[in-house]
């Protein structure tokens, strides 16, 4: 192949994702709230939903036609079965200028309605284990009372919201430690203050 | 002396400011679907547990006085 063809597939290999990446994210709601799904259009007369996948879990959770209630240019549908934490797809079609044209874009669910926070669950896990952890083995009384009362926070914190978009056995598991472990830690150490003055 | 009043007193001022929320999210974890039977109850305990560390450490405070002041 000369330099130009060689030049020309480089150009197609940076155009077909562009043409092909047809999805667009909505945005990431909390794992049990109603999401308005909306979509826009100015020269249609409907716009319906066809069917809403969630990955990993779920499958395939609504499949027909369902209407968008239109208001204008603005067409939305409510759907409240998010239920499952992942990627959910919604498909549908308008009829664009005229034309059946299909549309599709995504949207997230996870058990705190925030994304990409692990960054942040790492340093609050690292800062409040630390806290605990010099606590206890230096012998800080204070410390490791206030290092364990911070881990049962933590503890009961993860357990609700789970850790960045996972929320399942292991981060459960995660949690009940981190809450036994704060508890024996603020204890033990108030009970080491107590016995020592006795 | 003087640390370990100031020490047991911001333990235990952070300690009862931050029960009323470890209480409500005992409430909320308790009434998730996902935490049934032993989880449950754990999670029910973790109100006790923080209470017993504000509790200890204020008795271990009152114990440490009444020691360095001759009184025990």
């Amino acid at each position: 192949m000369k330099i130009h063809q060689w030049l020309l597939l480089l150009v197609f290999l940076f155009v077909i994702p562009l043409v092909s990446s047809q999805v667009q994210t909505l945005g990431t709601y909390k794992v049990g709230d109603c999401v308005n799904l909306i979509q826009l259009c100015d020269n249609c007369t409907y716009n319906n939903i066809t069917s809403i996948t969630s990955n990993p879990e779920g499958g395939i959770l609504i499949k027909g036609e369902f209407w968008m209630e239109r208001n204008g240019t603005h067409y939305n549908y409510t759907f409240c079965g998010n239920g499952y934490a992942g990627q959910y797809v919604v498909n549908g079609h308008g009829d664009e200028n005229g034309l059946d044209t299909v549309w599709a874009y995504d949207y997230y669910v996870t058990p705190s309605g925030y994304r990409n926070i692990l960054g942040l669950f790492i340093i609050m896990i690292g800062v409040v284990y630390g806290i605990g952890l010099f606590g206890f083995f230096g012998r800080n009384v204070w410390v490791s009372i206030i290092g364990g009362m911070l881990m049962m926070t933590l503890g009961l914190f993860t357990l609700m919201n789970g850790v960045d978009i996972y929320r399942n056995f292991m981060t459960e598991s995660f949690s009940y430690f981190t809450i036994g472990l704060g508890a024996f830690f603020a204890i033990y150490a108030g009970l080491d203050l107590i016995d020592e003055n006795l | 002396m003087l640390g370990n009043v100031i020490g047991g007193f911001i333990v235990i001022l952070v300690g009862t400011s931050l029960m009323p929320t470890v209480a409500q999210q005992v409430g909320l974890a308790q009434g998730n679907e996902n935490v049934t039977g032993a989880s449950d109850t754990l999670v029910g305990l973790t109100t006790l547990f923080y209470a017993l560390a504000i509790a200890t450490s204020a008795i271990g405070i009152a114990a440490l006085g009444l020691r360095q002041s001759g009184l025990m």
